[in-house]
Formats: structure tokens, C-alpha cells, sequence
């Protein structure tokens, strides 16, 4: 930086002003900047054009879709057969899964204790979309999403969603305090292997 | 000011005026904002009336700052004083264009914009309210105290010229970088990236004018703690203004933006920046007005250094933690499920994060009160007359008789050139600085016209913000529900803006469209999500659970950080406004008719026991028919219903397992 003349232009109020040339590297980051700006401005404007936002948006979602696809078809969704489902409400390791999935997605609309709160009561015998393990198992991966049921597929492992089924499996009939009043159709739970 | 003009400052009158003019609109603001009156937008949210006198303020200091330069005793004008200049002009452009709001009440109004406007009104003032109020009347300020406090020459005076004129032009059109992939259109976003990364060299100007200014000073750096406040400063300055312009890259900004790495940018800025320099100028400026030392140097030193700490773990934690959520945000598990479909997870990673960002605020702060008592030390210390001044007054400013012409006026083209040449010996800028008026004309004009070429083609050209028909005002009940939404402040950590990522129409539904806006005065879009999006909140939940939520927000939500607010249950909301707030959005351009109007009470009750009838047949609380929750709720379940959209899913998956009894059908 030695190279500087230093020459002093002007004083005011006992500041000096010197009459360097601008740094030579400042002026390169000012017209690379000018430079590249240009050019984007010519790239984007003939390569895309108006709706690129929409139409990087629309092919990404199509790759990620491919993507799932792919996923799906390498790995087949097999849904968890009802035995394995009743099987489940008995096993400990399955109900602590099911326990903790169900606080964290459940419990806030269906009570703490499933005794129902904004959604139906899971204890008691009455269902308004189906009681079998299965109907359970379908109810929450696709939800009702038109009564504010979410589909849980879309977030919840599908470990967990078979946990959670024999989870409320295993709740029928525990009868919670302040439980909500009766909704929908009676139906028998299906017995628990071995019993 | 006064020195570097050689002159008293115009009015002592309005300097009373507009400092304690100023003191009392600090406390008129705390106390709207406080008690929910505000404007919603980031940087304006003051009501009208105070809008108002902060223009006749700014408009008094103006005639005192220019009315001192007219009675000045030097010719030209300092570069310190031109970054006033633009700060003076720019400010009261930017705070009256994006302040047009119709009132209707004392502290109530709605923007003159909507929607994609309203955005592109805010962030143009947003962002140059930065630049204009944090940048360039700092720069002035370095250009005045460093040289002095290193008792150095400023190192170039066609560097100042360069980044001052670049600046003030290129500055103006950068703030729609503030709205990438928004529903802002296109250009105007490209525009406000290509501007931003062009403004890389005009900021830097200003660091590196400071910081060459230093050479052969450099030594004093090891004692002095006003330099140190003022490198670090300076350096801050240079740090954030390349921060800026990369964040401004769309690609950038998809990772920054609604994180807090947008928030740890500007606060760094202004801690690092105009704290650091406003701490130096003190340090420095205190013992020179009462003619006395500084009382300590070395506690000075100490400030410093824990400030700096301070600052340093500030800016990462927020670094860490913005880039940490939006990772978090856009994780897929192969099988297309999001691996953090909860967002409160993504706030409860960052938690740590936030005691970092405390013990970092502990820190700054507490150095504060090391400088407190340092200048209180040093203030105790002046001699008893250090108020005693010999008067000085600068000659009155003479025109130079030597010069070709001064005497004779000139009467021929010779030697009318004569006297051009002689006033243009110092270079055209030289002159520039001897002629307020032109100096100030081309400072409005290097505004005017990123601002014009942003601003006219968005109001003029119909194409920007493509018509939706189905989108219909909001009804009477929804306009409380939309000011509750606004009072309460919802958007300081709600936005309503889903952007055309996977990851975030997986998470919320369809991204945002402009036409959807279009009744919205003022946009609510936001800048940082420490919760969810809200665009697309409505009918995602029953009505009971928004009762639950708003009551106790982790009943629904475990492990929730929002805050409660019970007070929405049981307060009633003021349906005698409505009528005028209609009409107040009916002079903005939302289509309501007399007869809406005036059957307003109407609607509001037949809506509002709809829903409250809806929460009670959910075995929610009875009798809410008349509380601001159920305006609240109103305003929410209609948010982002007026289009309709399909989740994009692949073919197959659940709704492919065979066991399926039956497809649900609708109910």
C-alpha cells in the first residue's frame, strides 16, 4: 500500500483530505458486480422469461415427487395386518412408541388420556368412522381432513403409525375422567391374540 | 456541523424544538406500541398522527440543518455534510411515501397500499430506512471523528466522491431483495438482487476510505480504545455490507429468510456499526466538550472487549440457529414425509441457541454501564469554566476577486469560458460542494429513479398482481379479527407467506399467490417465522382448537413458546367500529357497498354465532359469540381459503395399501 502519493487536496476544520486513486481491487468488485448483474439480467431474461419462479417450483416438485415414487416402488407400502396391529397392544416396546407419538400428535385434540377434547373419545365403544384396527389405522394415515382430522401418513413414521393404532387399541374401555359424550356407531373391538 | 460550516447552527430555537420534540414522540411511540396501536409495517408501525409529527419534525430539522448551511462561512461543502444532505432528503421521502394510510380513528388506520404493493412500498422504505438512518448519516459521522480521533487524513477524496454518489443512487433500488420468492413479481425482485450485489463496491468505499485513512496509525490501535471502537466499527460496517449483497442472491436468501440469520444481519449491523462508532465518538468527543481526560482508558478497554464478545456470540448464535431451523424446515425422509412436520420442533432445536443470544445481550448491555460511569467520571472531572468559550466567528464567505470576471461581468464568450475554466479548475465535484441547491436537486434525482422505475410500472401494469375473482373482501367480523390479528403484533412472528418451495407447500399447502392480497392493507407477510406460516391456517384447524390455542398455546401445541393470551376470551370486540373501518378500507379501494356497510352488525353477529355455535357444538366454552377470539378466529379460518389447491402427492402411496375397507368418502 506503500505506493500512494498522498497528496494532501484540501483541510477543513483540521482534517486533511488525501487525493489517492481508488483501490485497483475495489474497483474490480465495482464493475465485476456491474458486469455480472448484466449478464444475469441478459441470461434470465432470454433463457426464462417471465414464470420461472413458478416453473422451478413446478419442476422441482415433479423431481421430488419421482422421487417418492421411486421410493415406493423399491420399498412397498405393506400395510401392518390386523394380527400384527392387536399383536402390538400387548407388547410393551410398542405401546411406549405408540405412548409417546400419541402425546406429541394426538393429545391436543384428543385428550391427554384419549378421553376425547376437540376430537371424539378414542375409550369408548362407539366409532364414527370405524372401530376394526384397520378402519383406525386408515383414519390416521389419511385423516378426515374436512372434520380437522390431518392425515398423519404424511408425518408420522409408518412404525409409529401401526404403534399408535395398537396404542388406542389398547386404551378401549379405560374409561378416562370428563370423557367426552358417545359419538357414532357401537362396535366390538376384536379380542387380543391370546385372549 | 458547526465547525465543519464554520457557522452557528441557524435556529438554537429549533434545535429545542426538534430535540425535545423528538424525546416526546420516543415516549408517545412506547406508549402506542405498547398498548397495540400500530401500523403493522416493520420499521413504521407508529399510528398516523404520530407519522404526522414525525414529518413536521423532520421537516424542522431540515430547515435548521439548511438554513445553517445558507448562513455558512465555508465555501464547500465536507463529505461528511453531503451524507447528511442525503439522509435529510431521503428519510422524509421514504417515510411519506410509505406512510399513506387512511384514518379511521385517532391511532387507527390502513395503508394506502395492498398486498403485493403495500409489500413493495415497505420494503423500499424498509430497507433504505437502513440505509438512510443507519448508513449514510454514520458515514458522515466517521468521515468527521475517525480522521480526527486518528489524527490522519482521509485517504481519498475521489473514493468519498465514487461511493457517495453510488451509494445514494444504487441504495434506493435494493429493497425488494427483501421479498425473493414472495409473491412480489419477478423483476422487481431480480432488480432489487442485481442492485443489492452492485451496492457491494459503493459500501465498501466507505469502510475501506476508513480504514486506509488509519495507515500509519495503526500503532495507536494497541492504546487507544476509541480507535479500537472505531476499527471494529468500521470493520462491522464493512462485514454486514457483504453479508447484505449475499443475502440478497435469491439462493441466499431462500436459506436466510424467515430465519434468524435476516435478524442477526441487521442487529450485528447496527450493534457492530452504529453502536461501536457512536461508543468511539463518545469516548472521544465527552473530555474535548467539557475540556477535561477521560477518566479511564482502561475501562474504556474493558467496554470494549466485552462488547465485542458480546457481539461476536450474538452474531453466530443467530447465524447457527437461522441456518439450523431452515435446515430442519426443508428436510425430506425419502419416503416424501417432512422429518420435522411439527414446527415447534424446529424452535425447540434452537432454544440453546437463544440463551447464547442472552448472555451475548447481558454482555453488550452490561458494558454499557462501564461507559455510563466512565463519562460520568470524566463529565465530574471538568474544570468549574468549561463552559466558558471565547466567541469565534469565521470571516463571512467573499467572492474571489482574482478570478477571471468576479469584477467585470463577463461580456464576451472568451471570457465567459475564462471563468468557467477557472471554476472547474478543482474538478466539476469542487463546484458541486460550493452549491447547496444543485447539490441537494441531483441527490433527490439519484433517488428518484430506482424509486420511480420500481414503484410506477408495479401501480401501472395490471399484469403484476394477476386478478383472482374468487377472492372477496374480508366480511365485517373478519376486519376485527384482522385488527386483533394486527394489535396483538401476530406478525412479528407469523408470516403469511408460502413460498414456491416443496418443502414449504408440503409443510403449509399452496404457495402464495399476489392476487390473493389484494384486500390486504396492510400486507401481513412478515420476516421471521418463530412460528408457523399462517397463509394457509384456515380451516386446517376446527374453530375450538384456535379457542384452546390462543387460551393456552402448548394445550395444543406441547412444548409451545407462544405466548398466552386469555385476555381474546374473555374481552368483547368493538363492532360500533367496524362501519367506519369499512368505509377507511373502502377509500383504499376494498369494493364494500353502503349496504354492506350499514348492515355491518349484522353480519358480524350472524357470522359470529355461526362460529360460536361451531365451538360449542366441539364441546368448546358456550357464549363466545361476542369476544375478540371469535373475530380472531374468524379472521384465521379465512385465511388463504379464497383459492382452491390440491397438496401435490405422488400416485400411489397410502392411498394405494390394499387394505383399505373403503375409500373415505366425503362425509
Amino acid at each position: 500500500m506503500a505506493e500512494y502519493e498522498d497528496k494532501v487536496l484540501h483541510e477543513l476544520d483540521g482534517i486533511q483530505e488525501f487525493d489517492n486513486p481508488m483501490p485497483g481491487w475495489l474497483m474490480a468488485i465495482w464493475w465485476g458486480s456491474i458486469l455480472f448483474s448484466a449478464a444475469y439480467l441478459v441470461f434470465y431474461a432470454l433463457a426464462f422469461g417471465e414464470g420461472s419462479m413458478e416453473a422451478e417450483y413446478r419442476a422441482q416438485t415433479e423431481r421430488a415427487l419421482t422421487g417418492v415414487q421411486a421410493h415406493y416402488d423399491a420399498n412397498p407400502l405393506v400395510p401392518p395386518a390386523p394380527a400384527e396391529l392387536l399383536a402390538g397392544a400387548a407388547d410393551p416396546l410398542v405401546l411406549d412408541l405408540g405412548a409417546a407419538r400419541f402425546a406429541r400428535s394426538c393429545a391436543s385434540c384428543h385428550g391427554e388420556l384419549a378421553q376425547g377434547l376437540i376430537g371424539p373419545n378414542l375409550t369408548d365403544d362407539r366409532w364414527i368412522h370405524g372401530g376394526s384396527v384397520e378402519q383406525i389405522f386408515q383414519s390416521i394415515a389419511k385423516g378426515w381432513p374436512e372434520k380437522g382430522m390431518p392425515p398423519w401418513g404424511r408425518a408420522v413414521p409408518p412404525a409409529e403409525l401401526s404403534a399408535l393404532v395398537s396404542y388406542v387399541r389398547s386404551l378401549q374401555g379405560s374409561s378416562p375422567p370428563g370423557a367426552r359424550p358417545p359419538e357414532g356407531e357401537p362396535f366390538a373391538a376384536e379380542p387380543m391374540p391370546g385372549a | 456541523m458547526q465547525r465543519l460550516l464554520k457557522a452557528r447552527l441557524f435556529s438554537d430555537a429549533l434545535s429545542k424544538i426538534h430535540f425535545w420534540g423528538w424525546q416526546l414522540l420516543i415516549v408517545a411511540a412506547a406508549l402506542a406500541l405498547v398498548t397495540g396501536h400500530t401500523q403493522a409495517k416493520e420499521y413504521a408501525e407508529l399510528p398516523w398522527i404520530l407519522d404526522i409529527v414525525i414529518a413536521v419534525l423532520w421537516v424542522i430539522f431540515a430547515v435548521n440543518f439548511f438554513g445553517t448551511i445558507a448562513i455558512r462561512r465555508e465555501k464547500h461543502l465536507y463529505v461528511a455534510i453531503w451524507f447528511y444532505i442525503a439522509t435529510i432528503v431521503a428519510v422524509a421521502i421514504l417515510h411519506i411515501g410509505n406512510s399513506m394510510a387512511m384514518p379511521y380513528s385517532w391511532l387507527g388506520s390502513y395503508s394506502a397500499y395492498a398486498g403485493v404493493k403495500d409489500a413493495l412500498m415497505q420494503w423500499w422504505y424498509g430497507h433504505n430506512a437502513v440505509a438512510f438512518f443507519l448508513t449514510t448519516p454514520y458515514l458522515g459521522l466517521m468521515y468527521y471523528y475517525l480522521p480526527k480521533a486518528a489524527e490522519r487524513p482521509v485517504f481519498s477524496y475521489r473514493l468519498s466522491i465514487m461511493h457517495f454518489w453510488s451509494l445514494v443512487f444504487i441504495y434506493i433500488w435494493a429493497g425488494p431483495h427483501h421479498l425473493h420468492y414472495s409473491a412480489l413479481p419477478e423483476w422487481a425482485s431480480t432488480l432489487g438482487m442485481l442492485f443489492s450485489l452492485i451496492l457491494w463496491m459503493p459500501s465498501w468505499g466507505g469502510m475501506v476510505n476508513g480504514l486506509l485513512t488509519l495507515r500509519g496509525a495503526w500503532h495507536k490501535l494497541r492504546e487507544d480504545p476509541i480507535l479500537k471502537f472505531m476499527v471494529v466499527a468500521v470493520t462491522y460496517y464493512g462485514m454486514s455490507t457483504f453479508e447484505g449483497p449475499m443475502m440478497s442472491i435469491k439462493s441466499v436468501n431462500a436459506v436466510s429468510h424467515f430465519t434468524d440469520w435476516t435478524i442477526g444481519h441487521v442487529h450485528a449491523g447496527a450493534l457492530g456499526w452504529n453502536a461501536f462508532l457512536s461508543f468511539g465518538i463518545l469516548y472521544w468527543a465527552v473530555p474535548r466538550l467539557w475540556k477535561t481526560q477521560l477518566y479511564s482508558a482502561r475501562l474504556a478497554t474493558v467496554h470494549f472487549w466485552i462488547s465485542t464478545i458480546g457481539l461476536i456470540l450474538y452474531q453466530v448464535s443467530m447465524w447457527v440457529a437461522g441456518i439450523t431451523q431452515w435446515a430442519m424446515w426443508r428436510a425430506f425422509e425419502p419416503d416424501g414425509r417432512l422429518v420435522y412436520p411439527d414446527f415447534i420442533e424446529t424452535v425447540i432445536r434452537i432454544v440453546p441457541l437463544y440463551w447464547v443470544r442472552l448472555l451475548a445481550a447481558v454482555l453488550f448491555f452490561g458494558g454499557l454501564f462501564f461507559m455510563v460511569w466512565n463519562l460520568y467520571k470524566t463529565i465530574r472531572s471538568a474544570p468549574a469554566n468549561f463552559a466558558e468559550e471565547p466567541e469565534v466567528k469565521a470571516p463571512p464567505l467573499v467572492r474571489d476577486l482574482s478570478a477571471p470576471g468576479a469584477v467585470t461581468p463577463p461580456d464576451t464568450y472568451d471570457h465567459a469560458l475564462y471563468r468557467l475554466q477557472h471554476s472547474l479548475r478543482h474538478g466539476f465535484h469542487r463546484v458541486l460542494e460550493g452549491r447547496t441547491i444543485t447539490f441537494t436537486v441531483l441527490v433527490v434525482l439519484a433517488l428518484a429513479v430506482g424509486s420511480l422505475v420500481e414503484a410506477v410500472p408495479m401501480f401501472l401494469d395490471k399484469d403484476n398482481v394477476k386478478e383472482i375473482a374468487s377472492v372477496k373482501p374480508y366480511t365485517p367480523l373478519e376486519v376485527a379479527g384482522r385488527d386483533i390479528y394486527i394489535r396483538e403484533g401476530c406478525y412479528n412472528c407469523h408470516s403469511q407467506m408460502v413460498r414456491p418451495f416443496r418443502y414449504e407447500t408440503e409443510r403449509y399447502g399452496e404457495y402464495s399467490k399476489a392476487g390473493e392480497f389484494v384486500y390486504d392493507h396492510p400486507f401481513q407477510w412478515g420476516s421471521k417465522r418463530t412460528g408457523p406460516d399462517l397463509h394457509r391456517v384456515g380451516g386446517k384447524y376446527p374453530s375450538l382448537w384456535h379457542v384452546r390455542h390462543m387460551a393456552r398455546p402448548d394445550s395444543t401445541t406441547p412444548g409451545s413458546v407462544m405466548p398466552r393470551y386469555p385476555h381474546l376470551l374473555t374481552d368483547r370486540f368493538d363492532t360500533a367500529s367496524v362501519p367506519a373501518k369499512m368505509r377507511a378500507l373502502r377509500a383504499v379501494g376494498t369494493p364494500y357497498t353502503d349496504g354492506e356497510i350499514e348492515t355491518a352488525a349484522a353480519a358480524i353477529a350472524a357470522q359470529a354465532a355461526a362460529i360460536a355455535a361451531e365451538i360449542e357444538s366441539q364441546q368448546g366454552p358456550p357464549g363466545l359469540a361476542d369476544r375478540e377470539i371469535t373475530a380472531l378466529t374468524a379472521y384465521l379460518q379465512r385465511l388463504g381459503t379464497d383459492i382452491r389447491w390440491k397438496r401435490p402427492a405422488p400416485a400411489l402411496p397410502l392411498a394405494a395399501a390394499p387394505l383399505a375397507p373403503a375409500a373415505p368418502a366425503a362425509r
